[in-house]
């Protein structure tokens, strides 16, 4: 499989990069402690007001590691569009162009790669932050390695339509706004805050429909609430997202390459 | 063997038009306008394996829209190119493992990573055998004297180095063409002239297809042997470099060093530039005053010591192509 060894060695290069400032890397943790304190603080007040067990079936501590688990994702999102954009801006992207190797893959590969190093950093200091605040007994095995999983396939997916953002900098000059609406559906419809549990039914059966909750809610929920017929079909909804995307971003691509226009020189 | 074929090659760019001030870009945002530019006019050529040809022209003549169409990276309005046999903009991956590119504006490597990575992901991206690949850095290594930098960050290098370590990044697959878009740009003198020296050498030992852009005349002089050249989209010059010279070689510049002092010397086409005492400049415009009759009216007059005849520099050459282009 020369084209997936390929890829790898993309994503490795991009991971070495990532760790090349180690100062950089680790006010990564620091901003995921800080947040972390917040939410708990929220969280407590939340559930002491209102009783500790609700409807949803989430305990604080359940709830606070759910978002423990949905911001290590989050935040190890690459923004790989940011850096494509600026290639389409500066004309760097005509290096990536004449080689041969496809355009999206090797942005999906480099955008994994920047992910990898993240996502260890985030959860290592997440679950340590949020073991000594709420304790360490959520979870379980079972549904730590079902959220390995899932995250693993929901990071392909937020690469896959990151790619997709950047792809749009063929058209327009910033791609940004288009992030942020994909963000805020992250926050929103895709349960980064609050697990699909606690959103009104016919929310909740809209978010279930859409792609979004397959990137936060789902490894989250996999994890605080391991069963197996549950991440099977989450698993199996990311899976038909990614081809979706996939084909996504072979057409667009396809598309962009007959409008190019390479700036400068 | 032709490795470059162009024919009646055409690229049209669409751009938006704004009319200047805030109800300008209001007006723009509801009713955008374009208009369109012909970068590339129906441009023709063929290149043959080996050459070394010099592409150049003003700032947007079209250079680099031509370099980024033969390289597959641009789709072309109209017209046909075939490089080493292929069609760039539908077979650009498979093109991709024969060619090479500099874009010397641009870079390459990957800025925080030290030089050797970017290496080792295009050893694996061109899918070279481990052995072959590290024999041909050895190689490039020693040729390009980049060993010290090897494992330097790149936003460490200074400019010289980190260009020298970008074509041999280009090179490391053993590209039969290898395309040079301002290879030079912004570097000093010394290095100029090493990054020079190794392309030349590279040509001649592995056989390496030249085509280069460039506004350094330098460059062109000491590395090509056949000039385009290239402007508002049409090729108004292909030949040799020496030819280029004497086709838009116009003036003769005459150096002097007489036994009497200076007392002036008046023909139509002959112009003064300098003199001081014993010693004269002088231009001669040749299309009005044949050069031979020049000299002879000088030796006529003056008791000469010593007579140098030079062409002006290959800069003053390409200026003044250049600026009646323009007029055209």
């Amino acid at each position: 499989m020369k084209p997936l060894r390929r890829c790898l060695f993309i994503g490795r290069i991009a991971a070495r990069q990532q760790l090349a400032y180690r100062g950089e890397f680790l006010m990564r943790a620091v901003a995921m402690v800080i947040f972390m304190g917040i939410f708990m603080a929220l969280w407590s007040t939340v559930y002491t007001v209102s009783g500790n067990a609700t409807e949803s079936g989430y305990t604080l501590r359940d709830i606070v590691w759910y978002l423990v688990m949905t911001e290590t994702v989050m935040m190890s999102s690459s923004r790989i569009f940011l850096d494509m954009g600026e290639a389409v801006r500066s004309g760097a992207v005509a290096y990536t162009l004449a080689r041969p190797v496809s355009f999206p893959l090797f942005q999906a590969a480099t955008s994994l790669g920047t992910s990898a190093p993240r996502f260890a950093l985030n959860l290592a200091t997440g679950a340590l932050v949020v073991g000594l605040g709420v304790g360490f007994g959520a979870g379980s095995l079972p549904g730590l390695l079902a959220f390995l999983l899932l995250a693993i396939l929901a990071l392909l997916l937020d690469a896959l339509i990151g790619v997709l953002i950047g792809l749009l900098a063929f058209w327009m000059e910033e791609t940004q706004p288009v992030f942020w609406i994909y963000q805020k559906l992250l926050f929103t419809v895709g349960g980064l805050f609050l697990p699909l549990e606690f959103f009104p039914d016919w929310l909740r059966t809209i978010s279930r429909w859409l792609p979004f909750h397959f990137i936060t809610y789902a490894p989250a929920r996999a994890f605080v609430a391991f069963a197996p017929g549950e991440v099977a079909r989450l698993a199996l909804g990311q899976v038909l997202y990614l081809a979706f995307f996939g084909t996504l971003v072979a057409l667009v691509w396809r598309a962009a390459q007959r409008r190019l226009v390479v700036q400068g020189g | 063997m032709a490795s470059i074929t162009v024919e009646a090659l055409t690229k049209a760019f669409t751009s938006q038009v704004k009319s200047p001030g805030l109800r300008g870009s209001v007006r723009a945002l509801l009713h955008p306008e374009t208009r369109t530019v012909l970068a590339v006019k129906g441009i023709s050529f063929a290149v043959d394996e080996g050459e070394r040809v010099a592409f150049i022209g003003p700032n947007g003549a079209g250079k680099s829209t031509t370099i980024k169409i033969l390289t597959g990276i641009l789709h072309p309005t109209s017209g046909n190119a075939s490089v080493l046999g292929l069609v760039p903009w539908k077979q650009r991956q498979q093109l991709a493992y024969q060619i090479g590119a500099v874009f010397g504006q641009k870079s390459q490597l990957w800025y925080h990573l030290p030089p050797v990575d970017s290496f080792d992901l295009l050893a694996h991206i061109y899918a070279l055998e481990p052995a072959a690949y590290h024999e041909r850095r050895a190689m490039l290594v020693e040729l390009f004297e980049i060993g010290p930098h090897l494992q330097t960050p790149v936003r460490k290098l200074s400019l010289g180095e980190r260009m020298r370590c970008e074509i041999a990044a280009s090179l490391l697959h053993r590209p039969r063409i290898l395309f040079l878009d301002e290879p030079t740009i912004g570097l000093d003198v010394v290095v100029k002239q090493r990054i020079r020296d190794l392309i030349l050498e590279l040509n001649q030992q592995e056989g390496v297809t030249v085509f280069l852009t460039s506004h350094d005349a330098g460059d062109v002089e000491v590395l090509c042997k056949r000039a385009m050249v290239i402007n508002h989209g049409e090729v108004i010059y292909d030949g040799g470099v020496t030819e280029l010279k004497h086709t838009y070689l116009r003036t003769k510049i005459i150096s002097l060093k007489l036994a009497v002092p200076w007392q002036g010397f008046d023909a139509p086409g002959v112009t003064v530039l300098k003199h001081t005492g014993y010693g004269v400049k002088l231009e001669v415009d040749t299309t009005v005053a044949p050069i031979e009759q020049v000299t002879s009216g000088l030796l006529s007059r003056y008791s000469i010591v010593d007579i140098n005849i030079d062409n002006p520099q290959m800069e003053a050459i390409i200026a003044q192509i250049y600026n009646a282009a323009q007029v055209v």
